[in-house]
C-alpha cells in the first residue's frame, strides 16, 4: 500500500516537473518584448535583430501598398503623442482591413533591419479604433 | 415605458436585498415563513427582470433611439433578427442579459425543490445565488444602466458592428453566458454544502445536470467564437490565444476537470476538497475573464470598451475567492475525514487524477501566459508578451497526454489493474493504433506530434467502440436479448457513462480538426490579373471578374473565382470586401468546404486595372472541428436527458434537520 502510494506521488511529481520544463521551454520560444514606438527606439541597441512586438498608431496618409510586389509600407508612431519618432514598417502580404481608418492602432511583430532602418513585420494585428468601442458582445 | 424598465431594475435590486434579509432571519430563527418570503422574492426578481429585458428588446425592435444603448448598437435598416441580438451586443445589455439568466436559473432552482419536505439546503443555496444576483443587479441599476437616455434623440442609430452581423456571433455570447451563469448554480450548492457543514456528495448529485448543461454551453460558446473568427475575421484560423479567448478557455478547463473528478467522489468518496476548490475556481475564473475583457488591462485584439466595470468585477472576484477559501478552511478537518487513499499507480482513480492535473496544468499555463505582460511590467518594468508559440509549446503535449488518458482510462479497473488484465484490454486498441501508423505515414503525416495525435485518436475510438461492444455483449449473455435490443438497453440505461463516451469521440474529432489545421495549414498570397490562373496544390483557381454592388446596408466589392479541384470544376467562390454605411469595412471570405479540407479565399485589395491580391488558405480536416462539436452536444444531451423519475434524489432527511422549512411542524 505504502509503496504504491509512493508511485502515485512519484507520477504526480514527474508530471509537475515536466510541466515546469514545458513552461520554461514555452517562455523561451514564445515570449518577446511588447513595446511602444518610443520605447522601441530607446532600446534599439540592446534588441539587435531580436523579434519584438510594437504597438503604435499609423501615421495618417503614410500607408502605401504596392500590388505588384505585394509590399505594404507605413509609419508607426506613439499613440497619443503628436511628435513622436516615426518607425517605418514593411510587411509582405495583403493588407489587413481597417488600415486606412482614422485612429487605428496596430501591433506589428517582427524585427528591425539596421542596414535599411526599416522594421520588417511578419505579422500585423489591427485593433479597432476606440470610437467604435465595445466591439464584441462576448462576456 | 423606458422609466418602467428602469424601475423594474430598481425593484429587483430592492427585492434581492429583502430576499437576503428573509433568508438570514429565516435560517437564524429557523422560521419557515421568512424563507417562504424569500422564495417569493426570488420569483419577483425573475418577473421584474423579464419585464426589463422585454422592454429593452422591444425598444430595439421599435427603433427607440432615445435610449443611448439602443442608439449605439442598432439602426433602422438593420434586420429585426440582428436588432434583437443588440441585447447582448454591448456591455450594458450583456450585463442585464447575464442578470436575467441568473434570475431564470435561480427561479428554476427554487421551483425544483421548494415543495420538497427535505429541502433544508435550499435557503443556503439561495443565499449564495442571491449574493451573486445582488452584485449584478447593483451593476445594472447603478453602474451600467441599460436604460440611460440620450439628451438629444438621434434620427438613426449607430448601427451594429458588421463583424457582429453573422450567425456565429449571434449565438456566441448567449451560449457563453449560459455556461458562465450556469456554473453559478453548482458553485452555490458547493458553498451551501460548506456553510451547512454537510459535506457528502449530495450537492454533486443535485447539480449533476446543471454542471453538464453549463459545460456544454461553455463548450459551444467557445467553439461558436472560433467559428465566427474563422468565417468573419479573415485570417484563416479559429484560435489565436488572445487574452479574451483564453479567458473563456480557462473556466472551461477547470469545469472539465470538475466534471471528471466528481465521478471519483461519487464512486469512492475521494477528492472532496479538490472538487470544492475546482468549482470555486471555475466560478472565479469566469469572473476573472470578465475582468480581463472589460478592464482592458491586458492588450487584446478584441476591442472591448474599456470601462471601470472591469475593476468592479475584480473586487467581486476577491470577495468570492476570500469567502470560498475561508469556508473550505473552516471545514478542513471535516473534509479530511474518511477520505480513502488512491491505491495504485495505474487505476481508474489515478487516471482521473492525472487528467485533473493536466487540465489544471493547461489552465495554469494559459493563465500564466495571459497575465505575463502584467507580471513582467511590474517586475522588470517592460512589457513582455507571450504569443501563440508559448501556448502551443506547452499545451499541445499536455493535450496529447489528455488524449492518451482518454484512450487508456476505460481500459483500467477501479482500485487496481492487474498486469494480465491490462494486457488483454490493451491488445486490440493498441494493435489498431499500430496499424494506423503506416497509413498515416503514407498520408504524409510524418512529424512527431501529429503522428501521436492522429494515432492516439484511433486508439481512443477503438477503446470507446470496445466499451460499447463489451457492454452489449454482456447484455446478450445475461439477459438473453438480441444484440440490437441489448445495445439499446445499454445506451438507454447508462446514459451518463455512454453519453460521456460519445462526448469523448466528439472531443477526438475536435482535436483532429485543430491538429489538422494547426500543423498542416497552407497559406499563400497571389497577385492576379483578370483571366489569370494559378495552381495551389491540387486546386486551380481562375480569376474571372471584379464587380461592385450594393446591398441593404452596405456596398461591396466582390471578386469571382472559378475553382477546379484535381482538374474538375468544383464551384465558383466570391470573396468580398464590404463597406458598411456607418461602420468600418470588413472582409467577407469565401470558403469551399469539404470533409477533407477547406479552401479559404480572402480578397486582399484591388487596383484600377482590375488586378487583385488574393490570399489562398488550405485548412485540412477543419470541418471535423464543427462535426465534433455536434457529437459533443449530442453526447451531453444524451447524458443529461431526464431518466424516468426514479427517486434518485439524495436522502438528506437522514442528516440532522437543521431547520424546519415548510411551515413550522406541518408534518
Amino acid at each position: 500500500m505504502k509503496a504504491r502510494r509512493k508511485t502515485v506521488i512519484f507520477a504526480v511529481i514527474l508530471i509537475l516537473s515536466s510541466f515546469v520544463y514545458l513552461v520554461f521551454l514555452g517562455m523561451k520560444e514564445g515570449s518577446m518584448y511588447y513595446l511602444e514606438v518610443s520605447e522601441f527606439f530607446s532600446r534599439l541597441d540592446e534588441l539587435g535583430r531580436q523579434k519584438v512586438r510594437i504597438n503604435g498608431a499609423i501615421v495618417p496618409g503614410s500607408v502605401n501598398y504596392d500590388t505588384g510586389s505585394m509590399k505594404l509600407t507605413f509609419y508607426l508612431k506613439d499613440k497619443d503623442m503628436e511628435d513622436s519618432r516615426q518607425l517605418k514598417v514593411v510587411y509582405r502580404g495583403s493588407p489587413p482591413d481597417l488600415l486606412e481608418q482614422e485612429g487605428v492602432t496596430l501591433v506589428a511583430e517582427g524585427s528591425y533591419n539596421r542596414k535599411t532602418g526599416v522594421f520588417e513585420a511578419g505579422q500585423l494585428l489591427v485593433k479597432c479604433p476606440s470610437k467604435y468601442e465595445k466591439k464584441e458582445g462576448e462576456e | 415605458m423606458i422609466d418602467f424598465g428602469k424601475y423594474s431594475l430598481l425593484f429587483s435590486f430592492i427585492l434581492s436585498i429583502l430576499v437576503l434579509m428573509g433568508l438570514s432571519v429565516g435560517i437564524k430563527k429557523r422560521d419557515g415563513r421568512f424563507i417562504d418570503m424569500a422564495y417569493r422574492g426570488v420569483k419577483g426578481i425573475f418577473f421584474f427582470l423579464t419585464i426589463a429585458v422585454g422592454i429593452l428588446v422591444y425598444a430595439f425592435i421599435t427603433n427607440d433611439f432615445r435610449i443611448e444603448y439602443v442608439a449605439s448598437y442598432s439602426e433602422k435598416s438593420l434586420p429585426v433578427f440582428y436588432k434583437v441580438t443588440g441585447l447582448w451586443a454591448g456591455q450594458k445589455g450583456s450585463l442585464l442579459f447575464w442578470a436575467w439568466l441568473l434570475s431564470v436559473f435561480t427561479f428554476i432552482t427554487v421551483r425544483r425543490d421548494e415543495r420538497r419536505a427535505n429541502s433544508v439546503f435550499l435557503p443556503y443555496v439561495l443565499v449564495f445565488l442571491n449574493l451573486t444576483m445582488m452584485f449584478f443587479l447593483a451593476l445594472v441599476s447603478f453602474v451600467t444602466p441599460p436604460f440611460e437616455m440620450l439628451a438629444r434623440f438621434p434620427a438613426d442609430g449607430n448601427g451594429l458592428n458588421p463583424l457582429l452581423q453573422n450567425p456565429g456571433m449571434v449565438f456566441h455570447p448567449p451560449t457563453l453566458y449560459l455556461g458562465y451563469v450556469g456554473f453559478t448554480v453548482p458553485f452555490a450548492f458547493a458553498m451551501a454544502a460548506l456553510a451547512m457543514g454537510d459535506l457528502g456528495d449530495w450537492w454533486i448529485k443535485k447539480t449533476r445536470a446543471w454542471t453538464l448543461f453549463s459545460w456544454v454551453f461553455l463548450t459551444l460558446g467557445i467553439i461558436f467564437g472560433g467559428w465566427w473568427a474563422y468565417k468573419e475575421l479573415g485570417w484563416g484560423g479559429v484560435w489565436g490565444w488572445d487574452p479574451v479567448e483564453n479567458s473563456s478557455f480557462m473556466p472551461w478547463l477547470t469545469a472539465t476537470a470538475f466534471l471528471h473528478s466528481v465521478i471519483i467522489q461519487e464512486r469512492r468518496g475521494m477528492l472532496k476538497i479538490w472538487n470544492l476548490s475546482l468549482i470555486l475556481l471555475t466560478f472565479a475564473l469566469s469572473i476573472f475573464g470578465t475582468f480581463i475583457t472589460r478592464s482592458g488591462i491586458i492588450s487584446s485584439v478584441h476591442a472591448f470598451g474599456q470601462s471601470p466595470v472591469g475593476y468592479v468585477f475584480l473586487g467581486f472576484l476577491f470577495i468570492v475567492l476570500a469567502a470560498g477559501i475561508y469556508l473550505i478552511k473552516t471545514r478542513y478537518e471535516k473534509l479530511k475525514e474518511k477520505n480513502p487513499r488512491i491505491e495504485a499507480f495505474l487505476c481508474r482513480e489515478s487516471s482521473f487524477l492525472y487528467n485533473n492535473i493536466i487540465l489544471v496544468g493547461i489552465c495554469f499555463a494559459t493563465f500564466w501566459g495571459t497575465i505575463f505582460p502584467l507580471i513582467s511590467e511590474a517586475v522588470k518594468g517592460v512589457k513582455i508578451s507571450v504569443g501563440p508559440p508559448f501556448f502551443n509549446t506547452i499545451n499541445s503535449p499536455l493535450f496529447l497526454l489528455l488524449l492518451i488518458l482518454m484512450a487508456i482510462c476505460p481500459l483500467l479497473g477501479w482500485r487496481k489493474t492487474s498486469a494480465k488484465g491490462m494486457l488483454k484490454n490493451f491488445l486490440i486498441p493498441f494493435s489498431l493504433m499500430a496499424v494506423s501508423l503506416p497509413l498515416l505515414y503514407m498520408a504524409g503525416i510524418r512529424e512527431f506530434m501529429p503522428v501521436f495525435f492522429f494515432s492516439f485518436s484511433v486508439f481512443v475510438i477503438a477503446t470507446v467502440a470496445r466499451e460499447f461492444y463489451l457492454g452489449t455483449k454482456a447484455g446478450v449473455k445475461n439477459s438473453g436479448r438480441n444484440w440490437m435490443s441489448s445495445f439499446m438497453n445499454l445506451v438507454l440505461r447508462n446514459r451518463r457513462r455512454y453519453g460521456g463516451f460519445v462526448v469523448h469521440i466528439g472531443m477526438v474529432f475536435i482535436i483532429l480538426g485543430l491538429a489538422g489545421y494547426g500543423y498542416y495549414q497552407y497559406k499563400v498570397d497571389f497577385n492576379l490579373k483578370k483571366g489569370q490562373e494559378v495552381t495551389v496544390k491540387h486546386y486551380r483557381l481562375k480569376y474571372i471578374d471584379l464587380a461592385s454592388f450594393e446591398k441593404w446596408n452596405y456596398e461591396a466589392v466582390g471578386s469571382l473565382i472559378e475553382v477546379y479541384r484535381s482538374g474538375k470544376f468544383a464551384g465558383t467562390l466570391r470573396p468580398e470586401k464590404r463597406f458598411y454605411k456607418k461602420q468600418e469595412p470588413s472582409t467577407e471570405v469565401a470558403i469551399l468546404s469539404s470533409l477533407a479540407e477547406d479552401l479559404y479565399l480572402i480578397l486582399g485589395s484591388w487596383n484600377s486595372d482590375g488586378s487583385i491580391t488574393l490570399t489562398v488558405v488550405i485548412n485540412p480536416i477543419i470541418s471535423w472541428l464543427w462535426i465534433g462539436t455536434g457529437v459533443v452536444l449530442f453526447g451531453t444531451v444524451w447524458a443529461i436527458l431526464p431518466r424516468r423519475r426514479r427517486e434518485e434524489e439524495v436522502d438528506i432527511l437522514e442528516k440532522d434537520v437543521i431547520l424546519y422549512l415548510r411551515g413550522t411542524g406541518a408534518e
